[in-house]
């Protein structure tokens, strides 16, 4: 256990500086990822100039729950990237893990691109939350704090759960894209508003099959007193975490039945 | 006897033949269970490799050789049969048996293509937990055999072709593994790397009795390194044993070039010698010595023709392994030594 944490920040470390070898590459993407954010704020400050409210959650409501869910997910791509597995099933690259003395799942998570672009988005996310939540203003409790730290770290195991699960695809299709681009496209679009406005069939999927709603809604439902447009009591942010567990569990033997018919490639 | 270093009994493996469908209908599709086919690469191969052992694994292209590499390294699972790898499994005991092999796969590198050489290789030594005094008296002998030095600042994605698998042959040995997978070590490097990695080969096997498995077309090779061969073709093995013993089998024909005065024309070959080939004023004629001599053909041939040279080959090895994988095709069944 203590020898795969030192190998997975061995492995980071040695990622973020061969990031570092090109500065020019993250310079850009700093640009780029804080134009698609900025475009993203006018984007639904315009909506909800129009509309008042969605769902009657205001503007700042809406912008801290986009900002916790761009903060799990760039915890996740900083922590357990999994969108490379595709192309590394097709092109035979989990050999080098394979003949490794590591178990191969935390090799092939820890070992991946790094991009120190990450980090002013992070801080963006960061500094948004502290904005809304003055502006909104939401009044803390510790009981708040907590759950919504919890609630936090859950939705990172869960997004890594489903998104490791649906990586894993690319096992049995052997081919790019496809499903494994489906999932965060649809993570995506979903999590920007609060769920309950796209009626109680999809709250319910996206609550109870596709836990989505772990990530942002339920924690900020949970500090904004808005239990009442969720499924259940709001205090169920605490459960986050198991469930993204029990995710992670699915991911964890989706991977091992998926290495049973991996083929390598070439030669 | 010891137990063998590598002991396959019964191996199998098939991979599931399917034509992938397009676009997302075609990627559900996959998802279900498979219909129709299965591809057999590998089919009931049996053999066993002693400790210390330096064995050729040949065959043509696609005849499976990658495959048994792979599933001995653990990187495929068989179909069925079992591998033992000094008593482990390569599956079972993944990290056990990791432990205490290395692997080369000359067409694909397993170092980081945008670190330097030595930061590549100060990973491994973390991920293979390699002691201190241990690696730096490894890396000293490579820095002789394989002169890494002065490749130790440059990016991997930097390196030629002959320099980066120096570099991986360096980071499969660097735990001082006990068995080594070299497959197609050789492959598009230049005649002096080949010849160092060559050197380095046998140093090792011999220095410190590594098990060598090395798959290869390049018969120079497995003239100077194997004691032993295995051929495998379409998965199956069509011969196990010895070098000389193969060419006393099937490679009873010579060869005589003969360069004559005016251009060939119409040459008439006593039984056992047939021609071959011709080029202007040049004839390679092909003959059985134990049915003819060489002396009584070449007296033939000048009674005919004027002759201003004459060469006498013995068969090159690729020819007999050529040989060996056009009968075996035709017969269908497996020489013994």
């Amino acid at each position: 256990m203590t020898r795969h944490l030192r190998l997975y920040v061995a492995l980071m470390s040695m990622n973020l500086r061969v990031g570092w070898q090109f500065p020019g590459q993250t310079i850009f993407r700093v640009g780029l990822t804080a134009l698609f954010e900025g475009l993203q704020l006018v984007f639904l400050w315009v909506v909800l100039d129009h509309f008042g409210s969605v769902g009657d959650w205001t503007f700042w409501e809406v912008v801290m729950l986009l900002a916790l869910r761009d903060l799990a997910h760039i915890v996740y791509s900083q922590l357990f990237w999994t969108g490379g597995l595709d192309t590394a099933v097709i092109r035979g690259e989990l050999d080098k893990l394979l003949i490794r003395p590591v178990n191969p799942l935390v090799h092939f998570l820890a070992d991946h691109e790094q991009s120190l672009a990450r980090l002013p988005s992070a801080l963006f996310a960061i500094a948004l939350i502290v904005i809304a939540s003055w502006q909104i203003p939401i009044e803390w409790t510790l009981l708040k704090v907590l759950g919504f730290a919890i609630g936090f770290g859950g939705g990172v195991l869960i997004w890594t759960g489903v998104q490791l699960l649906g990586a894993c695809l690319a096992f049995w299709t052997k081919r790019e894209d496809t499903l494994t681009v489906f999932i965060p496209w649809a993570a995506d679009t979903f999590t920007q508003y609060p769920l309950h406005i796209y009626g109680p069939v999809v709250l319910a999927t996206l609550t109870f099959v596709i836990p989505f709603a772990f990530i942002n809604f339920v924690p900020v439902a949970f500090v904004l007193d808005r239990g009442g447009d969720l499924l259940f009591n709001p205090l169920f942010v605490f459960v986050s975490p198991a469930i993204g567990a029990f995710f992670l569990g699915l991911g964890g033997m989706a991977w091992y039945r998926g290495l049973r018919v991996y083929e390598s490639a070439g030669t | 006897m010891s137990q063998p270093a590598i002991k396959v009994c019964s191996l199998r493996k098939e991979f599931a033949a399917r034509a992938s469908a397009s676009g997302f209908v075609g990627a559900i599709r996959s998802l279900l269970p498979a219909r129709g086919q299965s591809f057999v690469a590998v089919d009931e191969l049996n053999f066993d490799i002693r400790e210390g052992g330096i064995v050729g694994l040949l065959g043509p292209n696609g005849a499976g050789k990658s495959t048994v590499v792979k599933m001995l390294t653990g990187i495929l699972y068989p179909t069925a049969g079992s591998i033992r790898i000094h008593g482990l499994d390569p599956i079972q005991d993944r990290v056990a048996n990791a432990r205490q092999m290395g692997v080369v796969f000359g067409q694909r590198t397993q170092l980081w293509w945008d670190l330097p050489v030595g930061d590549s290789l100060d990973m491994l030594r973390r991920i293979y937990d390699i002691p201190d005094d241990h690696y730096r008296a490894n890396i000293k002998i490579f820095n002789d055999v394989l002169e890494l030095d002065e490749l130790r600042e440059v990016p991997v994605r930097r390196l030629s072709l002959g320099q980066r698998v120096r570099c991986d042959i360096a980071a499969a040995l660097l735990h001082s593994p006990r068995v080594v997978y070299l497959d197609e070590p050789t492959v598009g490097v230049d005649v002096t790397a080949r010849q160092r990695i060559r050197d380095f080969i046998r140093r090792i096997n011999k220095e410190q009795g590594v098990t060598v498995l090395l798959t290869t077309h390049e018969m120079a090779d497995v003239e100077r390194l194997c004691e032993r061969i295995i051929v495998i073709d379409h998965g199956r093995l069509r011969y196990d044993g010895d070098l000389s013993t193969l060419r006393r089998r099937l490679g009873s024909v010579r060869e005589l070039v003969v360069d004559f005065a005016d251009p060939v024309g119409v040459l008439a070959l006593p039984d056992g010698a047939s021609l071959a080939r011709v080029s202007g004023r040049r004839a390679w004629i092909e003959f059985d010595p134990e049915q003819l001599g060489a002396p009584k053909l070449i007296g033939e041939i000048q009674v005919q023709r004027d002759v201003s040279d004459l060469t006498l080959r013995e068969p090159e090895i690729e020819q007999i392994i050529n040989r060996l994988y056009t009968e075996g095709r035709e017969t269908q069944g497996t020489l013994s030594p």
